[in-house]
């Protein structure tokens, strides 16, 4: 027995026990928030028009959603290897490119597991393979390349449309 | 079975090349049905000075342990219809006909099962009105969406009585009649444009009386409630379509003529009009209206001081000469005995009396003038 070895394994087990009493307290380190939201054109006294966001509440088939994800960094340690997940919601499909993630790779997914860039993900049809779409999207992912600092925010969002 | 296993692979794989539009189609193809409650939730992985941490479901107003709680907002109702004139272009109509028909198709492509209430209206600037205006709803419920052909039977006064479509499913349609009456007097090619409009209106009402417009909902909506919304052509949630009617009557005109087909002494070289002579007359039914016209007979006295002369047509063997437009003749036997006893629509109230050609030898005279002309010819002697 290797009297060193032992000695990493139980720090290894405190550290465990830690972040599992962390999780506990419920004071992890992000705080994820989604919204969905509609553009609203609106135009001003002087005739001009503007679009603005607003809650997306007034939505039939066809309307574009844009969904939102804010991740929130809550507490004093800045957090690594921020990815955020968010599956393409039943009843609607994937608007192509609208993903954006300031600082962060995007990937997607057609089952919900595997994640690739989009140029790598292909479809089987009759036997014979095709480049996926933004309709084959079941899920998008983003992986920010720098930590998240305390206080600090990042945001992803997609649009979808209402099938 | 082995080939409608090879079908449903065929269709599956269709779905694919599709992606997701292609499953809530198979369902709806108007789109999600209102009312229904859109999910989403995110999460986020990461970790703290090299140790991973819990992933985090995201929340509405921002979530920091566990599943999180999914941000949602519920499917409106998209107020949507189209009213299409199906059938003729123009509904043929005679001078004082009842019950003459426009159809249309009438299809609900919204999200949601909505009413229907009609009005009609005459236009101006056409040449005569229709009257007392109806509009009737099929009681055949066969209607496909896109489909042109409405019912073989057309309208039915017994069975389609409905003057409004109570509840009509998403994605579905139904065929109208505007049902109307022709006044008297009318010329033929005579046009009545007429309209008909559907007007959304709620769903389930007892009676066209009771039914409530769909009225949209303002400015901002409620969050969790199915607000409306107008989606058709003018967002007004009702949809007008035009139908004509065109008087078509048979124009029918007679006009008799004779010569002179031999004498005894020229034979049929210049013949002349002498005692012993032959001549055929020639009688020509032209039609030059918009509707064929049933022939019920053709009447005319052997002239005075002439003898009819039979079997002087088809090798001796008919005493009637039938063409249509310049096609090849056809032959009648006209018994003299007063009784068509062949029934080949041709006889006589004597030997010398008065001919009658009638159906089966002429049944008709078509639209179309001197091309689909009819003319009767027979022989006579000059006393």
């Amino acid at each position: 027995m290797n009297p060193g070895k032992n000695i990493y394994i139980v720090a290894a087990l405190i550290a465990c026990s830690v972040s599992s009493q962390a999780f506990a307290q419920a004071s992890a380190c992000i705080s994820l928030k989604s919204s969905a939201q509609v553009e609203e054109e609106t135009t001003d006294a002087a005739g001009k028009k503007s679009v603005k966001l607003v809650q997306a509440d007034k939505v039939v088939p066809g309307t574009v959603v844009i969904w939102t994800v804010t991740a929130t960094n809550v507490c004093q340690k800045p957090s690594d290897q921020v990815t955020i997940n968010n599956p393409v919601p039943t009843h609607m499909t994937y608007v192509a490119d609208s993903a954006t993630g300031p600082g962060s790779q995007i990937t997607y997914s057609l089952d919900g597991k595997a994640f690739a860039p989009a140029a790598q993900l292909t479809v089987t049809e009759n036997g014979a393979q095709r480049g996926a779409t933004a309709a084959d999207y079941k899920a998008i992912r983003w992986t920010f390349a720098n930590s998240l600092q305390p206080g600090a925010t990042v945001n992803a969002s997609f649009r979808a449309v209402l099938n | 079975m082995q080939s409608f296993h090879r079908q449903l692979k065929r269709v599956g794989l269709a779905c694919v090349a599709v992606g997701s539009i292609c499953s809530s189609q198979m369902a709806l193809a108007a789109g999600t049905d209102s009312g229904v409650q859109i999910n989403n939730t995110a999460t986020v992985n990461y970790s703290v000075s090299g140790v991973a941490q819990a992933a985090i479901g995201s929340s509405p107003t921002g979530n920091t342990a566990g599943a999180g709680s999914p941000t949602q907002f519920v499917v409106d109702n998209k107020v949507n219809l189209t009213l299409t004139r199906v059938g003729l272009a123009q509904t043929p109509v005679a001078s004082g006909q009842t019950n003459q028909t426009v159809v249309y198709r009438l299809e609900n492509i919204g999200n949601a099962t909505q009413g229907y209430t009609f009005t009609t209206a005459n236009l101006t600037g056409d040449d005569f009105d229709m009257t007392n205006f109806r509009v009737r709803v099929s009681a055949d419920t066969s209607c496909a969406l896109n489909s042109t052909t409405p019912p073989a039977a057309g309208y039915a006064s017994a069975t389609d009585t409905a003057d409004f479509v109570q509840s009509l499913l998403e994605d579905t349609c139904r065929w109208v009649y505007i049902v109307a009456d022709t006044p008297a007097g009318l010329a033929n090619g005579d046009l009545s444009n007429v309209t008909l409009t559907a007007i959304t209106v709620v769903a389930g009402a007892a009676n066209a009386g009771a039914a409530v417009a769909v009225t949209q909902t303002a400015g901002a909506d409620t969050a969790g409630t199915v607000d409306v919304v107008f989606a058709d052509a003018g967002r007004d949630a009702r949809e007008t379509a035009q139908g004509t009617y065109v008087v078509s009557t048979a124009a029918l005109s007679v006009q008799k003529t004779s010569s002179v087909f031999s004498d005894p002494f020229n034979n049929t070289t210049n013949p002349k009009a002498i005692p012993g002579a032959v001549m055929e007359y020639a009688i020509a039914l032209t039609n030059t209206g918009g509707a064929n016209a049933s022939v019920v007979s053709i009447t005319d006295a052997v002239p005075a001081n002439t003898t009819f002369l039979a079997g002087q047509y088809n090798g001796n063997a008919s005493d009637v000469s039938i063409t249509v437009g310049a096609g090849a003749p056809t032959f009648c036997v006209a018994e003299a005995g007063g009784a068509d006893t062949n029934a080949d629509g041709c006889f006589r109230t004597s030997a010398n009396g008065t001919l009658t050609v009638g159906a089966p030898a002429v049944a008709s005279v078509a639209t179309g003038g001197a091309a689909t002309r009819v003319t009767v010819r027979f022989r006579v002697t000059i006393l």
